[in-house]
């Protein structure tokens, strides 16, 4: 487990990350969103143990970070802006981190460039940016460390590859428990990867949670009450985050279990009654609006 | 954790980085030094031919390879600067090169996100640094040593030679490695870096230079010594300094070494810890450490701001010594250098043109540093020109005149015929004991030079006293020396009377005469130097053999021991001893010449002179003169007529110019001739005519002449000296024929 503990950075004046705590479970796809300067590349190269925390503690498996050997073992950070040895090649990559990382999959490195379709002795230089990150991930999956950091790493890849790497991600978690987390400014870009997401802004840290359990506490209903009266009953017996009426129609997104919820709904009637599937976005929205603030203007932009 | 194969597997992947900069290292010293080897045996073998037909199938054989030898050993030796300077340079790039990864956060987020501890990634990067140079180094060392011994020139020495370098040299690379391995870690970017690497390197240079040049302009007593503004802390200076000794066979290599490994290390340490202590966000800034920025800031924008002031009052003529204006235009300058320094590195340290007025505290820190440090100057604050050391702390001294030189040649050279400058020489070889004596004449000069406003009042002629500036070194404690410039007053009594107790010392005399004659006698009993030797006086000279003159030597050694500085001072030379000193190397030829003047009251020499029949009583044969021209400028009526000039002249005129010297009579009125080719005439004036050059040539440089009459001597073409046709002489006071005067006056 990534556990960071109070853990606030400055640059000069400004500072960046402001006693952040968070803990990231093995064997989860966590997701770190934030707008731009929120601090998700921070706190990702803090993790890493690029950036000394000015406060604060963080410790992988209960392991310090900073220039600990043991620590960094478990971890490959891949930069939002993958940096590649000059005029080299895959293979190039692969020699040096054989060196760092002992147990780098070597066999699986070369399939993996097959299957995508990078050729291993063409200079990187030469690669799009999409093929350097798809470049950059496979050696952070090669290099079997548990952690696996990526900064904005899945911005900018086309479908096809997003699954590619997907279920690479499955199946190297499957397969040795590989817990990659992955930042984004981009609420949309993670919906369909990460299990567990924490929201990052201006330096804090606005919620984390299980994306299950987002969803399964948070309901969308679409009804038409037949009465006044059972409108009004609905209502005050449930948890109700927000209330969109338009006409007779109300679109209501309430806190709660699905079952407890069409069990209120049961004891009134309705001409119309729909419980919707709600996206990663609007979970979002409910509950930073409940919080105070706009999660639009954040990071749907 | 760190297995030793995985630490190789670090080094090679880090060399793999650094592929160019091993292909320079080995371009330089692999392939560049043997053949620049190489190439200079073949350039000294050009000149056998030469060597063997002007001395001879083995004289000429030997020559060359002595030659080729000397060749060597400066290729292989300490002296190949040309090598230093190439090691410095690779030795800045490969410690800019090996830690520029820090200058980008791209690469600092690859290579600290990898599980590497910083002190091996340190290690990998520095050990690597040094391989770079040391096995380019160390193939190109042998491969030059193969090709001196396929010439057969691969001597001991030369091995000795070249171990002795490379070792200091290898040293000197590790002090600016760590040099540029901390600008590296003190900064962000590359521009920085290099900008950094010269503040280390040259800082020290140029804060000495400044305070050199400050005492020059507001110190009347200041004497600027060469080895002033000599760094202590700097591989080049220790390494120089050790050239400069071993070319003196004097220096010490291992405790050169030391010095430098000590110097290194020292750096290195520095180094290393601000390495650990680098924050990884410093990546593409200005300086890597906010603490230090401030201080860095102020630390050089003070010297900047002096030396600006320095330049300024160069070029409008500043001079407190002697009284010259434009201290305005200098302080002027100094705000105007203060704003545009302090500006314009607080815009570098932020790389933003907004922030030029950020920080504005700085700019009165320095404003307030550079006035403390100007004022200090300029009011003497630490008593520089009343400085008088105490007797019991002095263990000797020395001083050094100015005066007593010759007009032929320099007494001043070492053994190898390499000129020594007077003040380095006496300061090799004068002990004065006597410090009673030197204290009282620095402390007569301290109290003159307080009571005047500036120097041109010693040269008043209404203040009167015969004024002459000597220099006086004292030696404190066991390595300290103390120089200071003394004015005397040749008038005073009190100020003869210590002269003749300093000059007419033995240690004065050891110091100044008998190390002089002794490093002559050296260089005549070295029979691989060519000598040639002449007696004479002025005009005439009879040559002398090699053991003539050095029995002229050897008396003249008795003889100056009963000098006495009032009777040398107020005495003309009779003649002198003229040695020319030629040392053949291959290609060209070393050549000295010095003089030892004979006075009338060196009497062991000049009772040996007659002996051989070359003492002359006067300096002129009336038999080889043809004419003798008399000039007579009359400068006492030229005086008065400018006078009464002046007095007629308009006085509105006057008043704008402001200053009566600016007018002048035409000088060529009052200029009278006579010339004289009658026998008798010239009978009598060769007796009275001296050389003109050899009146000034001694410690009075109050002229004895006859100021007013300068004499040109036409030699018959018949008896024409060395082709000499004219000489110029002047009579003495006193000493002028009545009818010259009369003939010439106005």
């Amino acid at each position: 487990m990534i556990e960071i503990r109070n853990v606030t950075k400055a640059f000069d004046s400004i500072k960046a990350v402001d006693k952040v705590s968070v803990s990231i479970k093995e064997n989860t796809v966590f997701g770190l969103i934030g707008t731009n300067g929120a601090g998700k590349s921070t706190v990702l190269r803090m993790v890493a143990g690029v950036l000394e925390p000015d406060e604060g503690e963080i410790a992988i498996d209960g392991i310090p970070v900073y220039d600990n050997m043991e620590a960094k073992s478990k971890i490959y950070f891949i930069a939002d802006e993958p940096y590649f040895f000059a005029n080299s090649n895959a293979m190039d990559m692969q020699k040096y981190l054989s060196t760092v990382y002992p147990e780098f999959a070597t066999e699986d490195f070369y399939n993996y460039l097959v299957n995508f379709g990078l050729d291993k002795k063409r200079k990187i230089n030469t690669f799009s940016k999409g093929m350097k990150k798809q470049l950059a991930l496979l050696c952070g999956v090669c290099s079997n460390a548990k952690y696996l950091l990526c900064d904005e790493t899945f911005d900018g890849l086309d479908p096809v590859m997003r699954q590619g790497i997907k279920s690479i991600f499955a199946s190297e978690m499957e397969k040795r428990g590989m817990t990659p987390v992955i930042a984004s400014h981009n609420l949309r870009e993670l919906e369909d990867i990460c299990d567990h997401v924490g929201l990052l802004h201006k330096g804090g840290v606005l919620l984390s949670k299980d994306l299950e359990d987002m969803k399964c506490n948070i309901q969308k209903i679409q009804c038409v009450f037949s009465s006044p009266e059972d409108e009004a009953k609905v209502i005050s017996s449930l948890d109700i985050m927000k209330n969109e009426k338009r006409g007779s129609l109300n679109t209501l997104t309430v806190r709660g279990n699905k079952a407890e919820i069409l069990a209120i709904f049961a004891t009134v009637n309705t001409v119309f009654f729909e419980a919707l599937p709600l996206s990663l976005e609007e979970i979002f929205i409910s509950e930073t609006e409940v919080v105070g603030y706009d999660i639009k203007k954040l990071i749907l932009g | 954790m760190t297995s030793k194969n995985s630490f190789w597997a670090s080094l090679k992947e880090n060399n793999k980085r650094r592929i160019w900069l091993w292909l320079v290292s080995s371009l330089v010293f692999v392939i560049a030094f043997p053949t620049a080897v190489a190439m200079d045996i073949s350039r000294g073998k050009t000149s056998e031919a030469y060597l063997i037909e002007s001395l001879g199938e083995t004289l000429g054989r030997d020559a060359l390879h002595q030659d080729l030898i000397n060749r060597m050993k400066v290729c292989f030796g300490v002296e190949n600067y040309l090598l230093l300077a190439a090691i410095a340079v690779i030795a800045i790039i490969s410690a800019i090169q090996g830690f520029s990864y820090l200058y980008s956060k791209r690469k600092i987020d690859f290579y600290l996100g990898m599980p590497v501890k910083k002190s091996r990634r340190f290690a990998t990067i520095w050990i690597n640094g040094v391989m770079v140079y040391l096995l380019p180094v160390l193939i190109g060392t042998l491969f030059g040593w193969l090709i001196a011994a396929g010439n057969g020139l691969l001597t001991s020495e030369i091995v000795r030679e070249s171990v002795q370098a490379f070792s200091l040299m290898f040293c000197v690379y590790l002090g600016v490695y760590h040099l540029a391995i901390l600008a590296v870690m003190m900064t962000g970017n590359v521009i920085i870096t290099c900008f950094g690497v010269a503040v280390f390197c040259l800082y020290e240079l140029a804060v000495r230079t400044l305070i050199s040049g400050y005492k020059d302009m507001f110190y009347k007593t200041f004497v600027y010594q060469d080895d002033m503004i000599i760094p202590l802390l700097s591989p080049f200076a220790i390494y120089a300094k050790y050239v400069m000794k071993y070319k003196e066979r004097l220096g010490n290599g291992l405790v050169t070494a030391i010095f430098l490994l000590g110097f290194a290390l020292l750096i290195g340490l520095v180094a290393y810890l601000c390495y650990l202590k680098r924050p990884s966000e410093a990546a593409g800034k200005a300086l890597a450490f906010r603490a230090p920025q401030s201080v860095i800031k102020i630390v050089i924008a003070i010297p900047v701001i002096l030396l600006a002031g320095y330049v300024v009052a160069d070029i409008v003529g500043y001079d407190p010594i002697w009284g010259g204006g434009g201290i305005g235009f200098v302080l002027f300058s100094m705000v105007i250098v203060l704003l545009v320094i302090c500006c314009l590195i607080q815009v570098i340290y932020e790389f933003d043109i907004k922030g030029i007025f950020h920080k504005k505290w700085h700019i009165l820190i320095s404003a307030a540093a550079v006035a403390v440090v100007f004022l200090i100057f300029r009011y003497d604050v630490f008593g520089y020109d009343r400085y008088l050391p105490k007797t019991e702390e002095v263990t000797s001294a020395a001083l050094i005149t100015p005066y007593d030189y010759s007009y032929y040649g320099d007494n001043y050279f070492n053994e190898d015929l390499e000129y020594v400058a007077k003040e380095n020489f006496i300061m090799d070889h004068m002990y004065l004991t006597d410090i009673g004596a030197v204290n009282k004449l620095l402390k007569n000069s301290n109290d003159a030079i307080a009571e005047c406003e500036d120097m041109h009042q010693f040269y008043d002629d209404e203040t009167g006293g015969e004024w002459y500036t000597m220099e006086v070194v004292y030696r404190i404690g066991g390595r300290r020396t103390v120089s200071r410039r003394i004015y005397v007053n040749m008038d005073d009594p009190e100020t003869r009377e210590l002269l003749d107790r300093i000059v007419g010392s033995e240690e004065y005399i050891d110091g100044a005469y008998i190390s002089v004659a002794e490093n002559l006698d050296n260089i005549l009993a070295n029979q691989a130097n060519k000598v040639t030797a002449y007696y004479g006086s002025n005009i005439y000279y009879d040559k002398f053999t090699r053991e003539e003159a050095s029995q002229l030597l050897a008396l003249y050694k008795e003889d100056i021991r009963e000098l006495r500085f009032s009777e040398m001072r107020d005495c003309i030379p009779t003649g002198s001893l003229r040695l020319g000193v030629e040392k053949r190397y291959t290609n060209y030829t070393s050549y000295r010449e010095s003089e030892i003047k004979i006075y009338p009251f060196y009497t062991r020499c000049v009772e040996y002179l007659k002996e051989k029949g070359v003492y002359m009583e006067d300096f002129l044969n009336p038999e080889d003169v043809e004419k003798i021209q008399v000039t007579n400028y009359n400068y006492e009526i030229q005086e008065q007529s400018d006078y009464i000039a002046y007095d007629s002249y308009n006085v509105d005129t006057k008043l704008a110019m402001g200053r009566e010297q600016e007018y002048f009579a035409d000088t060529s009125d009052y200029i009278r001739n006579a010339v004289y080719d009658g026998e008798e005439d010239i009978r009598q004036l060769c007796g009275k005519l001296y050389p003109a050059d050899w009146i000034y040539s001694g410690w009075s440089m109050d002229a004895p002449s006859e100021e007013s009459y300068s004499v040109t001597v036409y030699f018959k073409p018949e008896k024409s000296v060395d082709g000499m046709t004219i000489a110029s002489f002047v009579f003495l006071k006193g000493e002028m024929p009545e009818f010259v005067r009369r003939d010439t006056a106005y």
